[in-house]
């Protein structure tokens, strides 16, 4: 007898109790279903994130005042670092602000950034229309900004903003420019912003001090080692360490790529977990089938079947039920990825990787919880599984 | 040239001193105390003996469902006793025909896909083992009941099937345990006479029946009582199957054994 008979006959058997059958799958079609489904959404929220902090740059530092130790950064600090740091291209200091901007009656709510002409450099982020501010202007305190996308949607619709003056605080700025849009990601939009030099941002707000320091490693440069060294030149400048925290983008994006794997895993394993109790269902009722055939399996053995053909007959089955199962869980897994996509919003990528996965782990796990119930329908004696009644 | 020795009949079942005991629990019961019988080829043997007397027992045993416990038992005068349980599963396959006295049809399978089974296990291909199941249950008189399932065929016509199954893969014998037992006396005389015709076509035959008359059918009876033999004769007046016209009224179809063997099978002297 060859595989295709083999198959054949399991089919047969199965689709003689198509609702046993289908109960028994559905263990594995809901653990396989949600191997994809969640495995899909934790690498495609891992792709997203990591494509994200890519695209600020992953050679970028970031340096904020450690919370509750009182220190503060001044501009002088950045200026100071830049010195001090001959591994680092650019040094920028920073403050962003919630605040109202109006122009005509129009308003908006958005994030007012403080920062100075290295911004689009470092930040990989370019104006559309119109020039970025420049280092006059900074050192100047120009009343100038530009806006994003999205502020320029809302506050000015079709008019081009360029060489208009909205208000902010109070104060009018002229808008130099529209940056290029970057689009929303993973609930954050970073067209929803206006940018103005850092020295009137702090006028505006009447503030000494920077929030942060965002500085760029030049190209060769160890992240580890930077780091370590910013935080030495910190260190030194107060007498004390911790008051810094200093963490690079790289360390960042290995950060998030090690949550999300672990997050990956973790789910993967729930998944898994409930695979398995798939299994325990279709080796229950394989047992239950056994005995329910002990009468069919005297009669084959009585006219030659030898206890593989009877053991490859029933393991057919389980592994029919179980890779069944998992071909109808990979598509269930994959509407489910679609449904969190579309209604939830979260990205999720289905990785041929997954698919393998579960189609490997759902064959196996037919395998393992067949092997016992088809080797117990192997073993029957005939005589007595002739007399079964 | 002076003498022609007649040829000496060929040994096809010799058991020597078997016995059987089953074990239950710690203690064990001996059903066969120890039997000596010779088959030879072309015989067609009836097993007689009150219920309980071992017989289906010692049916199992020469069908190689069962191993004896002590003693010899030689199949075409190879020891069966040695052979592994694969070996065992290929001597049911390709010498052994059995019929049971309660059909033991697979329910979900056709009468095609019944007969054709030990085929199936002898790696026989889909078109070549069907053509061969076909024609048995031509033979049988079951062509128009081809693709029914048991339960949709009589008692009659189910053990017409088993026979069919037990002869697709030509055997050297064929054994039957009570094939009649849950048949009306009309449908049982069909059945025997579709035994005898297989007989007198050569096939050894070894019976089991506690039915005096299906008995006669037989040309030698043996008769165990207690899991022993206690007595070994020739029939003397044996009994000649309906013909075919009293079979096709028992049953609506004809079987056509006779017409069968005539044309497929092998000239047997008289
Ligand atoms: N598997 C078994 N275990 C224990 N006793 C058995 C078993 N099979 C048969 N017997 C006993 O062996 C005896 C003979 O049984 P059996 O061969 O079926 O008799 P028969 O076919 O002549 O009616 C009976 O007493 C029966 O109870
Ligand atoms: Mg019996």
């Amino acid at each position: 007898m060859n595989m295709r008979e083999y198959v054949a006959v399991a089919w047969r058997a199965l689709i003689g109790n198509k609702m046993r059958a289908f109960l028994t799958m559905l263990g594995v079609i809901i653990g396989v279903g949600c191997v994809i489904g969640l495995v899909s959404v934790g690498e495609g929220t891992r792709a997203q994130v990591s494509a994200q902090i890519q695209g600020l740059g992953s050679d970028l530092v970031m340096i904020m005042p450690a919370p509750g130790r009182g220190i503060r950064l001044k501009i002088e600090d950045a200026e100071d670092l830049k010195q001090r740091a001959p591994e680092l291209s650019r040094v920028m200091p920073t403050s962003s602000f919630s605040m109202q901007v109006k122009y005509g009656t129009q308003t908006k709510d958005t994030t007012v950034q403080a920062v100075t002409q290295d911004f689009p450099d470092l930040r990989n982020f370019y104006p559309e229309r119109g020039k970025f501010f420049t280092a006059e202007d900074v050192a100047a305190r120009r009343k100038v900004c530009l806006i994003g996308k999205t502020v320029a949607d809302e506050l000015f619709g079709n008019t081009n903003p360029v060489g208009k003056d909205i208000v902010i605080m109070g104060q009018s700025f002229t808008v130099l420019g529209v940056m290029e849009s970057k689009g929303t990601a993973l609930g954050t939009n970073p067209d929803d912003t206006v940018l103005v030099p850092i020295t009137t941002g702090m006028q505006l707000t009447r503030s000494r001090y920077i929030q942060s320091i965002t500085a760029q490693i030049k190209p060769g440069y160890d992240a580890k080692a930077t780091t370590d060294h910013i935080t030495a030149i910190f260190e030194q400048k107060f007498r004390r360490s911790d008051q810094v925290r200093v963490f690079s983008q790289e360390e960042l994006l290995n950060t998030v790529n090690q949550v999300t794997r672990t997050m990956s895993i973790m789910l993967g394993a729930i998944a898994g977990i409930s695979l398995l109790v798939g299994g325990i269902g279709i080796m229950n009722i394989m047992l239950v089938s056994v005995t329910e055939r002990t009468r069919e399996i005297g009669i084959r053995k009585a006219i030659g079947a030898r206890e593989r053909d009877i053991m490859t007959q029933f393991l057919i089955e389980s592994v029919i039920l179980s890779a069944g199962g998992g071909l109808l869980g990979i598509l269930l897994g994959m509407g489910l990825s679609q449904i969190l996509a579309r209604v939830a919003g979260w990205p999720s990528v289905v990785t041929v990787g997954s698919v393998l996965m579960a189609v490997g782990f759902s064959v196996a796990v037919g395998v393992f919880f067949g092997i016992y119930p088809a080797s117990k329908a192997a073993r029957q004696d005939p005589i007595a599984a002739l007399r079964y009644e | 040239m002076t003498q022609v020795k007649a040829p000496e009949p060929q040994t096809v079942i010799e058991l020597i001193g078997v016995k059987k005991r089953y074990q239950l629990g710690r203690s064990s019961i001996e059903v066969l105390h120890g039997i000596d019988l010779k088959v030879s080829k072309g015989e067609f043997v009836v097993i007689m003996g009150p219920s309980g007397s071992g017989k289906s027992t010692l049916m199992n045993i020469i069908g190689c469902l069962d191993r004896v416990s002590e003693g010899t038992y030689l199949l075409a005068g190879e020891d069966v006793s040695s052979k592994t349980p694969v070996q065992l599963a290929t001597v049911r396959n390709r010498k052994i025909g059995f019929v049971f006295q309660n059909y033991n049809l697979l329910p979900r399978l056709t009468a095609v896909e019944n007969a054709e089974l030990p085929l199936v296990y002898r790696g026989i291909g889909p078109a070549a083992r069907r053509r061969k199941a076909i024609e048995q249950l031509t033979k049988m008189g079951l062509a128009a009941r081809v693709h029914h399932k048991p339960s949709e065929m009589s008692g009659g016509e189910q053990q017409r099937v088993a026979i069919a199954r037990a002869l697709v893969g030509d055997p050297e014998i064929l054994l039957a345990d009570e094939p009649t037992g849950n048949l009306d006396s009309k449908v049982g005389a069909q059945i025997m006479s579709i035994l005898v015709r297989l007989n007198d076509a050569g096939m050894t035959i070894v019976m089991v029946t506690h039915d005096p008359e299906i008995a006669l059918y037989g040309k030698r009876i043996v008769r165990l009582k207690d899991g022993l033999l206690v007595g070994d004769e020739p029939v003397q007046h044996r009994r000649t199957p309906p013909d075919e016209h009293e079979g096709a009224n028992a049953e609506g179809a004809q079987p056509r054994v006779q017409a069968g063997l005539a044309e497929g099978g092998e000239a047997v002297p008289a």
